[in-house]
């Protein structure tokens, strides 16, 4: 089933369909829910964990400056928020 | 402290957004994470489209120190998750922030920070705006608008901070404020007269601003400063009055250059208005005291506060909200720059008008007709279009003339009128009138050359510019109809040796036909317009 080194968006589908005895299709569509549903719920004051793989959360980065050092131009990057995710120990255990 | 979402309540999530049922979605969601963990271990890489991918890195062995013995110690090497978002799933995230952009700094770093302050204010202040605008005039509007707002929380704001922050930064303020200072006074002026002249031609009253006699602002400066002490604002007002009248004191000067830059470019009816002015501004600033200090006020207090992060922080712990502070300042560079964008196409108009003036008379009346005919060899054939000539000229010529001429007449009223003001502003426009005259001296007798030349028929009722008018019909020589190029002549030497001057170049040019003005040969004989 797999072809390559790595699990692509595809074999991941496959795998979970699989797991779950559903079609593909029906696979694919409740993992976009999932996604939505993380994206939607998902803000600076909320995380989520899940019990034996780990933690999403959003991190909040601050305003910097930077400089390019070709032509010394600085620049301020404004603020962003981004996904972080921190394995739980568990998992950690597991993948050594 | 952060909100805990477990499988369980992200699983009634989906549930609740009607994907699943509750035992499906709870399935759901531990499979998923375990077909992650599943991959991970096989896999090395999982990439969730819309989620991200999950890695696998090796990390290698390595040395450190603990940092409270000082001893090393290996870090045995190891694998470590890494999980990277998707494309789509960081801007999901991000999307609070994302109207944000990296901003190119100068050497100022807080103007930048407090510009992204000023484009989330923009918004609210373009409501404001709407509500305010009843009038089209954007002059009047910005008046209005910076009136209450300084009577509101400027005045505190200067009630705080004049002190420190007026003072330091003083020089910097200046040369920021040179740039303003025209239109600064031009408001005041035309806020002014709008209060208290009713004629209606917007035009007229930016214009004599524009173009101000220097003694107008320093007059019209003056007068709050002494004549309101006893009227009611505060004494912060008093003191922030005798700081502007120091800033608008260079002020008066570089009004005076740019008055005395307009005056060579504008014709001569533009500056009809400006003599008639001041003496206006000068008596009706009288009752408007209180209100033309605060305006200045307004004008420049945000200017050198802004740029001040320290003084923003400073004064913000006092204000009661920092927010109202911000939403005051901000718009009032942003009106000022609708100004000054007015002002320069104004300025762009009248000399775009003086231009195309100075070039009807200049270089088309005098050079294309009478190249045409007058200074022609006498030959027979010519003489019948030289009479058509000069019958076009007459109209021609007539026309300026004669509006030349009613300026005359009237300007003798507008410099009775100011009777009332000081000395030094008489001398100033005397000068100004003087330099006026000059040129419009200059125009007439041009024109009379012409039309004396040919006719001798078009009488002239200018009788104030007959002297100098002589003396330069004097000055400028017989000159013959042709010339014979010499060795190191060029068309500028002819020209500034027969009309004293290059300006015919073009028209000698254009008569002999020539095709190369650089290249013209020595002995060849040249036709003089």
């Amino acid at each position: 089933m797999k072809t390559s080194n790595s699990m692509n968006n595809k074999d991941f589908i496959q795998t979970l369909a699989s797991d779950l005895a559903i079609t593909p299709k029906a696979a694919q569509k409740m993992t976009s829910a999932l996604i939505a549903t993380l994206a939607e719920n998902l803000d600076s004051d909320t995380s989520l964990s899940i019990q034996g793989f780990g933690s999403f959360e959003v991190k909040k980065k601050m305003e910097r400056i930077v400089v390019n050092p070709a032509t010394r131009q600085r620049k301020l990057i404004p603020p962003k928020l981004v996904l972080a995710f921190k394995p739980s120990a568990v998992l950690k255990e597991k993948m050594q | 402290m952060k909100k805990k979402l477990l499988l369980q309540d992200f699983a009634d999530l989906l549930v609740q957004n009607g994907h699943a049922s509750k035992k499906e979605a709870e399935s759901f969601v531990r499979t998923f994470f375990d077909v992650i963990e599943q991959g991970l271990s096989e896999d090395k890489f999982v990439k969730i489209k819309g989620l991200g991918t999950f890695k696998l890195v090796a990390v290698s062995e390595r040395e450190s120190v603990n940092i409270n013995t000082g001893e090393r110690f290996q870090i045995s090497g190891h694998t470590k998750i890494s999980f990277t978002p998707d494309n789509s799933m960081k801007d999901l995230v991000n999307r609070p922030f994302a109207h944000f952009e990296a901003v190119d700094l100068n050497e100022e770093t807080d103007m930048a920070e407090l510009d992204q302050v000023d484009k989330d204010m923009a918004l609210i202040m373009q409501e404001e705006e709407q509500e305010e605008a009843d009038d089209a005039d954007p002059n009047a509007e910005s008046i209005r608008y910076t009136v209450p707002s300084t009577i509101t929380t400027g005045m505190d704001e200067v009630a705080e901070t004049p002190e420190t922050t007026e003072e330091p930064e003083e020089e910097e303020e200046e040369a920021e404020q040179s740039s303003t200072s025209d239109e600064n006074i031009e408001a005041v002026v035309y806020q002014d007269d709008s209060a208290q002249t009713e004629t209606t031609d917007s035009m007229r009253k930016t214009e004599p601003a524009d173009t101000a006699d220097p003694a107008a602002s320093p007059v019209e400066e003056e007068a709050p400063a002494t004549d309101s002490q006893p009227a009611p604002p505060t004494t912060e007002t008093d003191e922030t009055q005798s700081e502007e009248t120091e800033t608008t004191e260079p002020q008066g000067s570089l009004t005076d250059n740019a008055a005395a830059d307009e005056g060579e470019q504008e014709p001569a009816e533009d500056r009809q208005p400006a003599g008639s002015e001041p003496e206006d501004t000068a008596a009706d600033t009288g009752p408007d005291t209180p209100e033309t200090p605060e305006e200045d006020i307004s004008v420049s207090q945000p200017r050198t506060i802004t740029p001040t992060p320290t003084d923003y922080l400073a004064t913000s712990a006092d204000m009661l909200s920092p927010l109202n502070y911000t939403y005051c300042e901000q718009p009032k560079p942003r009106r000022w720059s609708w100004i000054r964008i007015s002002l320069t196409v104004l300025l762009m108009l009248c000399l775009l008008i003086a231009t195309y003036f100075a070039g009807y008379y200049r270089v088309l009346c005098p050079c294309s007709i009478p190249c045409l005919a007058p200074y022609l060899p006498p030959v027979e054939q010519e003489a019948v279009p030289q009479k058509d000539s000069v019958s076009q000229v007459k109209p021609q010529a007539a026309l300026p003339v004669k509006d030349a001429a009613r300026q005359v007449t009237k300007r003798p009223d507008s410099t009775a009128k100011p009777v009332q003001q000081t000395v030094p502003i008489k001398e100033a426009k005397n000068t100004e009138n003087e330099s006026v005259k000059k040129k419009k001296t200059e125009k007439d007798s041009k024109l009379k050359e012409e039309t004396s030349a040919h006719s001798g028929s078009v009488a002239l009722n200018v009788a104030q510019p007959a002297e100098s008018q002589k003396a330069d019909s004097n000055s400028v020589p017989k000159r013959p109809a042709t010339h014979t190029v010499k060795a190191g002549e060029n068309l500028y030497k002819i020209s500034r040796r027969y009309y004293g001057n290059d300006k015919h170049v073009p028209a000698i040019i254009r008569l002999n036909h020539l095709r190369n003005a650089d290249n013209i040969t020595v002995g060849s004989t040249i036709k003089l317009p």
